[in-house]
């Protein structure tokens, strides 16, 4: 084995990570070589020194209260993001949406259509009988009053003659 | 890999809270809350910081424990999480970190009561958390998982999200580096005295 190789694997092999079979080739191979023995030695020291650099200090005393308001914090937004997701998934639901896109469908279908229909003119309330159009028997009864008055209406330019008449009544009597 | 990890007390108490126990998950924190803490000060250099971080970590862990399955070890997924963790909240502007000295008890419990030794034991340890600072942060938590974790290469590999052999790598270049720098250290320390 060169000292490559085993310096490759020298931590692995101080932390009995190696097969056995290459454990014991290295170990073979520090027993006659010097410089690979001290690495090897170096290791172990700092792996001691590690251990005594690296102190695991004590939680303070309000570390547990701390952790506990954070987690209640983060559960309380946690809960707020899900209501909110599911306030979201609600809206979208299937029989809501269905009934709103059914009503915006038939909105946008009654637009197109009544822009496609010519437009039609309500009839007028009091069509003439010499009117070029064709009247129709709903016409007739729905101006029936017009039609039993007609003889009166046709006169109407005699009717507004009535006050001058009754005026005249008057200019007679004074005359005499 | 892909073997139930059933027979680890912490995938159990993980598995009870995912069945609505909360007591389980209040003991996995007493558990293990040192262990972050102390993981999360890999990237902080500032125990405030790490608590703060370690805190936010248990939190990420309770809101997804549901996502958690046996076939990997409690402390894999954990430590996991909290490295994702750590390293996105390092790398935000926002959170700048300063390492600062810490007074360590276990450094002058091992030099005893001997003043010069208790110097030099400290002495040495600062330069050696110096130095693993500067490491580069995959080697770093690969050997604060090694060391300090008494994780597996197997566990830190699945941890990292990296292959076994990848883990040796960088296990091999970290200590070859903190084992130079502490060679540097000693060297330095002879010669003034």
């Amino acid at each position: 084995m060169r000292c490559h190789d085993v310096e490759k694997n020298l931590s692995a092999h101080l932390d009995g990570e190696l097969e056995a079979e290459q454990s014991q080739r290295i170990a073979a191979h520090l027993e006659g070589c010097a410089s690979c023995r001290g690495q090897a030695q170096a290791f172990g020291l700092l792996d001691d020194a590690i251990g005594a650099a690296l102190p695991q200090p004590e939680p303070s005393a309000g570390f547990d209260a701390a952790f506990r308001g954070k987690l209640e914090a983060a559960r309380l937004d946690q809960a707020r993001a899900s209501q909110a997701v599911s306030r979201k998934r609600r809206w979208f639901s299937w029989p809501l949406f269905a009934g709103a896109a059914a009503t915006v469908a038939a909105t946008v279908l009654a637009v197109v259509l009544i822009g496609k229909e010519p437009t039609t003119q309500p009839l007028p309330r009091h069509r003439t009988l010499a009117s070029a159009q064709p009247v129709s028997d709903l016409d007739l009864a729905q101006n029936l009053d017009l039609l039993k008055n007609y003889p009166v209406v046709e006169k109407l330019d005699t009717l507004e003659d009535f006050d001058a008449i009754a005026g005249l009544d008057g200019l007679e009597e004074a005359l005499r | 890999m892909n073997d139930l990890h059933l027979g680890d007390d912490d995938a159990r108490l993980m598995l009870a809270f995912q069945q609505g126990d909360p007591a389980s998950f209040e003991r996995l924190f007493q558990k293990h809350k040192r262990a972050v803490i102390s993981f999360a000060l890999r990237f902080t250099g500032r125990v405030d910081e790490a608590e703060e971080l370690a805190q936010e970590v248990f939190v990420k862990c309770y809101l997804a424990a549901s996502s958690y399955e046996p076939r990997a070890k409690f402390t894999t997924w954990l430590f996991r999480i909290a490295r994702n963790h750590c390293l996105n909240e390092v790398r935000r502007p926002s959170r700048r970190y300063k390492s600062e000295p810490f007074d360590d008890q276990q450094a002058r419990a091992g030099a005893g009561d001997d003043p010069e030794a208790l110097a030099a034991t400290r002495a040495l340890s600062a330069a050696l958390r110096r130095e693993l600072e500067a490491l580069p942060e995959n080697q770093r938590s690969a050997l604060s998982l090694s060391r300090e974790h008494g994780m597996s290469y197997d566990e830190i590999a699945e941890t990292m999200d990296v292959s076994i052999s990848a883990v040796k790598s960088l296990l091999n270049r970290a200590k070859k580096r903190l084992a130079a720098k502490l060679a540097q250290h000693m060297e330095h320390r002879h010669a003034m005295s």
